[in-house]
């Protein structure tokens, strides 16, 4: 006879993933603003290991606390020495350091953040993706981004839309959630300067949906003041 | 309805995923079913720009004792193919559908793994491997097995 568990599993599986359109009751359910501190832990700490393990760590003693470890992949975390940052810099909590200067530190930052996102965006563009329709036009896809995607992430919708109709979308959002808490001593451009980084992980996102779509993007960010930022889309290839 | 094999192909139509459920001939059957899935590939072009908004692509190509399903996942680019033996009676689309959801439900599971590998950027695609998705497709064949 057929094994019950795996029997439930798949039943189970499939109410969960509500192919079937209806909504599931029995979601596992996370509060949102684990994401956010996940993400803000998330870039510190991309930046401390690439540090870390490109230039090496300036004293010899280090303490055996475990590292923090979010939902980073196991393979960002593979060249990453297993011991904590180090006497250079203060522990973990005590909050945000500056943006090193090194732009080839950052660079490498950039790389792995946005590769994160690449994957997660995969990842949410199937397990996400509008139950009975396809989405065949570009535009349409990019809609997705905007409305479902957003929505999943940070609640809301992107304000702005803005195309060319010729593989140029610019996607504005003025209230940009990861934004909102946080604030600059030295005020507008230092601190969207220093926020810079938050931003590459849902340039890898969208990047990474409009992929399992087939269309190959080049996804590039900026903010011009704090609570505003600006995704700007550049198709390379076509579906 | 007794399912015979299911195959899972990549936007280039490489299959990554091929489970055949016959138990009582020897191996290298695939052979067969992965030529299924290579001639099924133009159809599902087809059908693909005939009914731009459906998931499911219905019956493919029947080949001697054998009928080929297809299906489409919402991302478009990859396709799942199901082959089973011709039954006496009426098979119902509602039914294959039902089994295609299932698949399509375990592989986004399996998708969503942090630790899988398979990543069809790098060309050509990984293999699929994973315990859980092979039970619960093991657990189709079983019970679709009459």
């Amino acid at each position: 006879m057929s094994n019950p568990q795996t029997v439930t599993a798949t039943a189970n599986l499939l109410a969960a993933l509500s192919l079937d359109g209806k909504d599931s009751a029995g979601d596992r359910q996370v509060n949102g603003s684990a994401l956010e501190l996940l993400i803000s832990e998330l870039v510190n700490t991309l930046t401390l290991t690439t540090q870390e393990t490109k230039w090496g760590s300036e004293t010899a003693a280090q303490s055996d606390e475990p590292k923090e470890e979010g939902a980073v992949e196991a393979r960002t975390l593979a060249d990453a020495p297993k011991r904590s940052t180090g006497a250079r810099s203060s522990p973990m909590v005590s909050g945000w350091q500056e943006v090193p200067d090194n732009s080839e530190l950052m660079e490498q930052v950039y790389v792995k953040l946005e590769l994160i996102g690449f994957r997660i965006g995969r990842r949410l563009a199937e397990r996400f993706a509008p139950p009975n329709r396809r989405l065949t036009d570009t535009l349409d896809i990019v809609k997705f981004v905007c409305k479902d995607i957003w929505m999943l992430m940070f609640n809301r919708q992107i304000d702005n839309l803005k195309t060319n109709h010729r593989g140029i979308y610019v996607l504005q959002d003025n209230k940009f959630k990861w934004f909102l808490r946080m604030s600059g001593n030295n005020g507008g451009a230092a601190a969207a300067r220093r926020a810079q980084p938050y931003i590459w992980l849902p340039c890898g996102i969208i990047r990474g949906v409009l992929d399992s779509y087939g269309v190959g993007t080049v996804v590039i960010a900026e903010t011009l003041g704090l609570p505003q930022c600006t995704f700007q889309i550049k198709v390379v290839s076509d579906a | 309805m007794k399912l015979r094999c299911i195959a899972i192909l990549n936007r280039q139509d490489t299959p990554v995923y091929m489970r055949s459920f016959d138990d009582n001939e020897g191996g290298g059957d695939d052979v067969k079913y992965q030529h299924l899935a290579h001639t099924s590939c133009d159809v599902i072009e087809e059908r693909m720009q005939k009914s731009p908004s459906d998931m499911y692509l219905g019956l493919l190509q029947t080949v001697g004792e054998l009928a080929v399903y297809g299906y489409v996942l919402n991302t478009g680019g990859v396709r799942i193919i199901m082959v089973i033996s011709v039954p006496e009676s009426i098979v119902r689309a509602a039914a294959i559908k039902e089994v295609f959801q299932q698949v399509h439900a375990a592989y986004i599971a399996l998708v969503c793994n942090p630790f899988n590998e398979f990543d069809d950027a790098s060309g050509g695609g990984g293999r699929l491997v994973s315990g859980k998705f092979e039970a619960i497709i093991s657990e189709l064949g079983r019970v679709h097995s009459n």
